[in-house]
């Protein structure tokens, strides 16, 4: 109705509540509007949806599109906010959350080399958060370790140990993570493996020294308990049989209420005598001992398994293959001790010159169990006693044998890491069985079949090198790797395969 | 006519009023009073965080400078702004609509100012009538729902329904204390005496009086109950939306609810249904 018609008390009315509405509608957009012109409050805010956008990407399977996009999301945080920190109150720790937030979310995708290098990033950033920056060290070491370059898990290692473990700074770490505690054990295996003897020495002193001082100090009961089997695998490592078999009888006192200590320390004991003190006679009776006396516990199969290997080794195989019957028997519902002691049998089989009774013991394996290691290595196995024993047409068709049961594997109703697995015994079929060409393809096709597979975008790197140096086909190796600087921008894996392309082209 | 019908034809009757656009204003200013608090909270941020947390001792203010904590503990510190608030302002926004309402009802005229002047010189029998009721409600929703969820066996949650229906129940007895406080111009506790009687004759109407209004608050009720899920689930700004909702439905409900009891006071007082 237009004013002019209405009475004066209803205009009036009308007025007010248009006011009224006028009042709320701006009061309603500014409610809604944003927060506060805070830099603080606003990195929390964008720190909070890139969580957001991670939690999503976790529950919908880590699809590639919506990590980037996560990525993004923290990249952005520490991008925008990097100078601010140390400036701003608050902001450095937004800052380093959202770079380490970025390297876990990059492990969690299997990037495991952009992983690494934003857990370096991180390092350089967290120099005044403490936690952060052992986390970020200690990450990038365990990165190293996966992506199999030991050199460079030592250097992350040893930084983090001459950080974190000196004698003033240990009881502050071990309230960080008790898990850090086994950095120079890890240290130890690594330089030993590396051959540095003396270096392994250092770590392993340096491990007895760590775990000396935090069983004198600690009072968590957990925290002690780590750490007193940590000291022993120091000893052990050490090959200090002596002092490992005291510590060893020390902790069953310690712990003689707990079955499942006790029957993990008997187990231990057999071990040190069995490996150290070479007494197989008593690793014999000790092995027996777990099986009689804690038949229940996780270490009586693999005590049975460890015992049946004793002999197996002495060459006494009639008791040996009794010894996995027994497990086959007494312990169905372990399957990977039944597999493993069906694998030992249709070995022992393989030993008394009985290659049919093997293969058909290996064809049940990966029949019964396709999804254990042993159940993809079986098929495998099959060709290689055949191809050893000149059998060449055989072996053949157990290699076709063998790519009909991976491919099955893949086609039918089982998970995507059955058949990732699956895939690579294919290409490892394929490669045995010399199958150059074939292989080469099978590698440039999957990484499009598992896009969210990141360990597969190497493929073309191991195509490329097929094509060269096995089919001498150069042409197809730079197609390969223009493939994957194509599909893969900006990655490290794009680096090396433009490093690749420059040598191929020169 | 059936006790059921009659209430819902009241409810027709109250929104048929709003083409009378003065009879909202009063609860309009209150609404506009409780958007005003959201919004200088929302706004305010870590200045006036000591502010905030002031009626919830214990609190660190430190908490309610930080995102997305300042959007989470909003429902509950404001939350403490509601009594105060209920006993203090809204009494008065209630009269003036009571007033207003019940000139409507009788085809009479009256302004916003005068009902708000009319409801100002009762004020202090209107806090009294309004602080018993709001200690009576308290009471009525915190104890029998400390005792039933303290029994084992009793499904979680039962004993915050069974505190609801209490209040309800008890709401009904107290609904009719400002229409005799402004109306037959009672003191509060005879008016609040008197409100017992009145509800305990009408009870069906009553206690559909202030069911109604109840369940239609029921869904923001619900929503603010879990702002942790709706925090992760959908958005930390969301809980403000949410808490303008619940206002908004508040805002449309105390309407009813007052329009409706007061021309169900003034239909059965005049027309000798007491008698």
């Amino acid at each position: 109705m237009p004013f002019q018609k209405m009475n004066a008390s209803k205009e009036r009315a009308a007025r007010r509540a248009a006011g009224a509405v006028v009042i709320a509608a701006a009061l309603l957009l500014a409610a809604c509007g944003p927060a506060r012109n805070d830099e603080r409050y606003t990195a929390e805010k964008k720190l909070f949806k890139a969580r957001k956008l991670k939690e999503d990407l976790y529950a919908g399977g880590m699809r590639s599109e919506f990590l980037a996009k996560a990525a993004e999301a923290y990249r952005g945080i520490v991008r925008d906010y990097g100078d601010s920190a140390g400036k701003v109150a608050g902001i450095e720790e937004i800052v380093v959350s959202a770079q380490m937030e970025l390297g876990e979310l990059e492990y969690r995708g299997r990037l495991l080399r952009e992983a690494r290098n934003d857990f370096e990033k991180a390092v350089e950033l967290a120099k005044n958060v403490p936690a952060a920056l052992a986390n970020a060290l200690y990450s990038a070491g365990v990165i190293s370790e996966e992506l199999g370059e030991s050199a460079e898990a030592i250097r992350y290692y040893t930084r983090f140990s001459e950080r974190f473990l000196a004698a003033d700074s240990l009881a502050r770490t071990v309230s960080m993570n008790p898990r850090y505690l086994v950095t120079p054990l890890k240290l130890a295996e690594l330089t030993s493996r590396h051959g540095d003897r003396d270096g392994a020495r250092r770590w392993l002193k340096e491990a007895e020294r760590v775990f000396s001082f935090v069983i004198g100090t600690e009072k968590d009961p957990a925290i002690l308990r780590e750490t007193r089997y940590n000291l022993l695998a120091a000893y052990l490592q050490q090959k200090d049989w002596a002092r490992g078999r005291d510590l060893t009888n020390e902790l069953k006192k310690l712990y003689r209420d707990n079955p499942q200590d006790l029957s993990s320390l008997l187990y231990i004991e057999a071990k040190i005598y069995e490996d150290g003190l070479k007494d197989e006679s008593k690793a014999l009776e000790l092995y027996q001992s777990v099986v009689d006396v804690y038949p229940k516990s996780r270490e009586a199969p693999d005590a049975v398994i460890t015992a049946a290997g004793i002999h197996r080794n002495a060459g006494r195989l009639d008791e040996a293959a009794k010894l996995y019957g027994t497990i086959i028997d007494l312990f169905k519902d372990r399957i990977s001790a039944v597999v493993e002691a069906q694998w030992q049998l249709a070995h022992i089989e393989e030993l008394k010159g009985d290659p049919e009774a093997a293969s058909l013991r290996y064809r049940l394996i990966y029949t019964d169990y396709p999804e254990t290691l042993q159940g993809f290595e079986a098929p495998l196995r099959i060709a290689f006693i055949y191809r050893e024993r000149g059998a060449g047409d055989a072996a053949k068709a157990a290699y076709d044998q063998a790519l009909k049961h991976y491919e099955k594997l893949i086609s039918g109703q089982r998970p995507p890491a059955t058949k990732i697995m699956a895939e690579q015994y294919i290409i490892r079929t394929l490669t045995e069985d010399k199958r150059w060409k074939e292989a080469a393809e099978h590698l440039t096709a999957i990484p499009d079949r598992y896009p969210d597979y990141s360990p597969f975008r190497e493929n073309y790197l191991r195509a490329a090198s097929i094509y060269e140096k096995e089919l001498g086909d150069k042409e197809e190796a730079i197609r390969a790797l223009e493939t994957c600087v194509a599909k893969h921008p900006g990655t490290d894996i794009a680096g090396v395969a433009n490093k690749e392309l420059a040598r191929l082209k020169r | 006519m059936s006790r059921i019908a009659r209430v819902f034809r009241i409810f027709g009757t109250v929104l048929s009023y709003l083409q009378h656009g003065r009879l909202i204003i009063p609860l309009l200013l209150y609404f506009l009073v409780q958007l005003s608090l959201i919004c200088l909270y929302v706004w305010s941020g870590a200045r006036a965080a000591g502010l905030w947390t002031l009626l919830r001792p214990g609190m660190d203010p430190e908490i309610v400078t930080h995102y997305p904590e300042h959007l989470f503990f909003m429902e509950s510190i404001l939350g403490r702004f509601d009594i105060p608030l209920e006993i203090f302002i809204l009494v008065l926004a209630q009269g003036a609509t009571v007033l207003l309402v019940a000139a409507a009802a009788k085809r009479e005229s009256m302004g916003v100012r005068k009902s708000l002047g009319a409801a100002g010189r009762r004020y202090l029998h209107l806090v009294i009538a309004a602080a018993a009721a709001s200690v009576a409600m308290f009471v009525c929703f915190r104890y029998p729902m400390a005792l039933l969820d303290g029994i084992a066996g009793i499904p979680r949650g039962f004993g915050a329904g069974a505190s609801a229906l209490i209040c309800v129940v008890l709401q009904a007895f107290l609904l009719y204390a400002i229409p005799f406080i402004l109306i037959e111009g009672r003191s509060a506790p005879d008016a609040l005496r008197r409100s017992f009687g009145f509800a305990g004759r009408h009870f069906a109407e009553s206690f559909l009086f202030a069911l109604v209004p109840f369940l239609l608050t029921v869904p923001t009720l619900l929503l603010s109950l879990n702002p942790q899920a709706i925090m992760v689930q959908i958005s930390p700004e969301f809980l403000v939306h949410v808490q303008i909702a619940g206002e908004a439905i508040q805002f449309i409900t105390t309407y009813l609810l007052v329009g409706g009891l007061t021309i169900f006071f003034v239909e059965t007082r005049n027309t000798g249904e007491e008698q």
